[in-house]
């Protein structure tokens, strides 16, 4: 039978600039989460994700991107957050899916694409080393904030 | 107590309705989903492939697009996911591939193939690769179906971009994804509808 799925969880619209968003008390009846983030940064800076506040270095990833001249592609290892995407000033959108949050048997894989128009676009797998099921979410800007206005938008998809 | 007369003699402004909610808010129910779970399998066991079947009967009057989310682990290195429609076993399905490896950019023309090419290769056993699949017009029968895929494996692997055609205009009624090695207990793979207008 039909299940109608992609339920807002939460929605965050910045009223000043904020260096980094959590996103706590979500629900756990959920398989995968889809997170959106929807704004600028206050300078160019890595977008990076850590989960039930884990600073270890338990995070991995590979991307690859073009910018308008050139295609490059890097990975990491003993990383202490997901890497998900680069903000800029000018506008961008980071659309990340959280495969399996809410499962205990298995590493996180995420799956991102991160857009700017000006500048580049880029997907990225990463990988979170834990069986913990994701109840946490902190969304960082690492160098820099994100600007007001700037929207983060938790979504909870069934299975 | 007397009889009180209830009179709008002295009510100088004043308004009649014809309903007793006048002046409420009308309750407006929330739209219904556009996105819809269909179906999922979570395996117990390992088990070579996973088929979604009897899917434009079931499916198709209702439905535009099909999405699928899985979240792949295998029993040996080097799985990944392989696609195949309706049974068809010819070579009637084409990808361009756009990956990432950590170190280059690659592009990839996979030619004329028996089945399409929908997730990354996993190196081991342990580690869980994903794989985002979108299936555009699955039961019109007016054109090729088309599918994208958005895989990657986040601990020394790929990140891949493909595009998938299957050059058959039959409505989908079947969908067979296959392990290059076998899928391993704890792979998830769930289907997905888009609702037509």
């Amino acid at each position: 039978m039909a299940t109608p799925t992609y339920v807002a969880l939460a929605e965050i619209e910045l009223a000043s600039a904020t260096s980094s968003v959590t996103l706590t008390g979500f629900s756990q009846d959920y398989r995968d989460l889809i997170l959106v983030v929807n704004g600028a940064s206050s300078g160019t800076s890595l977008v990076g994700l850590r989960f039930n506040s884990d600073t270890g270095t338990n995070y991995s990833y590979v991307l690859m991107l073009g910018n308008g001249g050139s295609t490059d592609s890097a990975s990491g290892s003993s990383q202490d957050e997901a890497r998900v995407g680069v903000f800029w000033s000018t506008p961008n959108t980071l659309i990340t899916q959280i495969q399996d949050y809410s499962a205990t048997d298995k590493n996180k894989t995420l799956l991102s694409r991160s857009n700017n128009a000006s500048n580049r676009v880029s997907a990225t797998a990463t990988r979170w080393a834990s069986n913990s099921a994701i109840h946490t979410v902190s969304v960082v800007n690492d160098v820099s904030a994100f600007t007001a206005g700037t929207t983060l938008s938790l979504y909870g998809i069934e299975a | 107590m007397g009889v009180v007369k209830l009179s709008t003699a002295g009510i100088l402004d004043y308004q009649k309705y014809s309903s007793a909610l006048a002046g409420n808010s009308p309750y407006i129910p929330p739209a219904p989903s556009a996105y819809d779970l269909l179906e999922t399998e979570i395996l117990t066991g390992s088990q070579a492939s996973v088929t979604f079947s009897s899917l434009n009967s079931t499916y198709g009057a209702d439905y535009q697009h099909l999405q699928i989310r899985a979240t792949h682990l295998h029993t040996a290195s080097n799985g990944t996911i392989l696609g195949q429609f309706n049974s068809d076993t010819g070579s009637s399905y084409r990808v361009h591939a756009l990956r990432g490896n950590g170190s280059a950019v690659s592009s990839a023309d996979y030619g004329s193939r028996t089945s399409l090419v929908l997730g990354v290769d996993v190196p081991n056993t342990t580690t869980p690769a994903a794989a985002v699949i979108d299936l555009l017009d699955p039961f019109e029968t007016s054109k090729y179906l088309t599918v994208r895929s958005l895989a990657g494996y986040g601990s020394g692997g790929n990140i891949n971009l493909y595009s998938g055609l299957w050059l058959n205009t039959a409505a989908l009624t079947t969908i067979t994804l296959t392990g290059a090695t076998n899928f391993n207990t704890g792979s998830r793979f769930s289907l997905y509808g888009l609702k037509a207008a």
